[in-house]
């Protein structure tokens, strides 16, 4: 078993070694790996051409694990992601032929242009880790991590993701646009190595992701800090703003991915700052605004930072109640 | 918190004062006679002050306060309603005297002058002529004055709810309550070192010293921040420089969020911290003492 320490210093160098091919991005590739070591999937929100597909293609180099893609489109079907049984002559048997959704990381591009009847085919494949075909289950590879982009600005043609299925992404990333430097990093770069994407080096194996993995439970969480999470779970769900709360699972996938924080930090304990910093893509996601907010442009980013604000830590004198 | 509470009851005491006031006509009798009488001005007056001071209250309440869309909503009408109502009477006063203008008594002829020997007869006083309607003021004014009180009861009802303390924290109560001197708090987190054997509690003592001090700065912190969040607002604030209050903020985070076996090096590690705190917010505060004393 990778100790905390170890891990943590793993998880540097292969953001280090993705820094190499994504310029600019440390936090969204930190916030992708926490998202992986608490067994999480993630997703990412943001305009075409912002290095999404770069971003999931780099982190199967660097963690040696099995790539596949589905681009999702109206006419996708079910049998298409998960795979579906096949005459074959030879043998004269139906033989099951596994979807592109048998793989350890499959990015899932674009996810909101296939019928939800698609969507929902990821559902137990990336709840249960299984996919379930002519009454028959089928494990899927270890680990089994679903990177997907959505485009938050084309509605014609697109499926909103249920909330179901939101719910079970444990983060969802907005990219952004580089600064003017990063870009300009970028293209040189680019010009420089003469040649269309970087050789990344594989830093670690999928057994040793599964070991990063469990290093994980061996983060402390003081139970003081676990009160800190539930207040800001319930906090969504008494906000006049929101009109449906974080769910119970919000909150476990809140825990995991600020021990993954911890350990990003060097840390093999958690601290307040390390719930604050993945509080918003943790849980935004996972809360439903009320309709006049969606008018009014307000996100819920921007909603979940607010209330984060304004969520009690915990005290700095364990002994003292209330002052602290 | 007591000053605040008296403060929000503040209006709504004015507000009854000011109503009871006009209601009893003893704001400023003016002494004139016709339909207004003498206190249909004085309740009109009173009802414009209490509009103004209403909508004061709101317009400022508007500007301070970050509230949700509803309440946003809520205060645009209250202000419709407080400048429709502040129209209202104004128009309804300036009516009455425009009315008490028409009505004014006929000039009568002047009469001729009584000839002599003829004895006085007495004539019936001839009465002017009746007005063409009646509107009663000051029973429209003593209304609308009732309704104004009883928003404002209302309004400073829902004000006093809205601002009651929740059991949820508020951005701007802040941990550290007493703001003892500097020397002291630094001199309890050194005690506190000297006199506890355990380490873990000695580091979490010396913090808290160390966040006295910084509160006796004006840099408190506040119940939603970390304390990297308060160390990074104190840098920025220029109340922390060097190293020392982000050394002990880490060792404070180990000893209050692990449960790892803190040794004397930690301990000894927090000491030297909270001194080079100390020395350098003593030096800090007699740097301006001695420019006022060369000047």
């Amino acid at each position: 078993m990778t100790s905390p320490d170890e891990t943590a210093q793993l998880c540097k160098a292969i953001v280090d070694e993705l820094e190499r091919a994504v310029v600019g991005r440390r936090r969204t590739l930190e916030l992708v790996l926490i998202g992986i070591l608490a067994g999480h999937h993630v997703l990412l929100e943001d305009l075409p051409g912002l290095g999404k597909t770069l971003i999931a293609r780099s982190f199967a180099r660097v963690l040696g694990l099995d790539f596949a893609r589905i681009q999702f489109t109206p006419d996708l079907l079910p049998s298409d992601v998960v795979g579906a049984p096949l005459y074959d002559q030879r043998s004269a048997e139906m033989v099951f032929r596994p979807g592109p959704v048998f793989t350890q990381l499959l990015l899932a591009d674009e996810i909101n242009r296939t019928p939800p009847k698609t969507q929902a085919a990821l559902l137990e494949a990336m709840g249960e880790g299984q996919v379930s075909v002519d009454g028959l289950t089928r494990k899927l590879p270890e680990p089994f991590i679903v990177l997907a982009t959505d485009n938050p600005i084309e509605y014609e043609g697109t499926y909103e993701l249920p909330e179901a299925q939101l719910d079970r992404f444990g983060m969802r990333l907005r990219l952004g646009y580089l600064s003017a430097g990063d870009e300009t990093d970028m293209l040189r770069r680019r010009v420089d190595r003469a040649a269309e994407n970087v050789d990344l080096n594989p830093v670690t194996t999928p057994a040793g992701v599964l070991a990063m993995r469990e290093s994980l439970e061996r983060v402390e969480v003081t139970p003081d800090l676990l009160e800190y999470v539930v207040a800001i779970v319930t906090a969504t769900r008494r906000d006049a703003q929101v009109q449906i709360g974080a769910s119970p699972r919000g909150g476990l996938a809140l825990v995991q991915l600020a021990r993954g924080q911890a350990l990003l930090s060097q840390r093999d304990y958690v601290v307040p700052d390390d719930i604050k910093q993945v509080a918003v893509p943790a849980l935004a996601h996972r809360i439903t605004l009320r309709p006049e907010l969606w008018v009014r442009q307000v996100s819920a980013d921007e909603v979940m930072t607010k209330l984060l604000a304004s969520v009690a830590t915990p005290r700095t004198d364990p002994a003292r109640a209330v002052t602290g | 918190m007591k000053g605040q509470h008296w403060v929000r009851l503040l209006p709504l005491a004015l507000l009854i004062v000011l109503g009871l006031a006009g209601l009893r006509g003893t704001v400023g009798t003016p002494r004139w006679d016709g339909p207004l009488h003498r206190d249909g001005i004085a309740v009109g007056l009173v009802l414009e002050v209490v509009f103004a001071v209403l909508a004061v209250l709101t317009l400022r309440r508007q500007r301070s306060a970050q509230q949700g869309l509803v309440v946003r909503k809520l205060r645009m009408t209250l202000l419709s309603v407080l400048s429709v109502g502040a129209v209202a009477v104004a128009v309804v006063m300036l009516l009455s005297l425009k009315l008490h203008f028409l009505n004014r008594p006929v000039k009568l002829p002047p009469q001729p002058p009584p000839r002599p020997g003829a004895t006085p007869t007495r004539r019936p006083p001839v009465k002017a002529p009746a007005p063409l309607f009646h509107i009663p003021v000051a029973v429209l004014l003593y209304a609308l004055l009732v309704l104004a009180l009883l928003a404002a009861i209302a309004a400073s009802i829902w004000w006093a709810r809205r601002l009651r303390p929740s059991v949820g924290p508020r951005e701007d109560a802040f941990i550290v309550e007493d703001s003892g001197d500097l020397r002291e708090a630094v001199e309890s987190g050194r005690s506190a070192l000297r006199t506890v054997d355990d380490a873990r509690a000695a580091i979490i003592a010396c913090y808290l010293a160390m966040e006295r001090s910084l509160a006796d700065r004006g840099t408190a912190r506040g119940l939603a921040d970390t304390p990297d969040e308060l160390l990074s607002r104190a840098r920025a604030r220029g109340v922390v420089r060097g190293t020392a209050a982000a050394r002990l903020t880490a060792l404070f985070y180990e000893a209050r969020f692990s449960s790892h076996p803190l040794g004397p090096g930690q301990r000894d590690a927090a000491e030297q911290a909270l001194d080079e705190l100390a020395a350098a917010l003593a030096e800090e505060k007699a740097e301006p003492e001695a420019a006022g004393a060369g000047t």
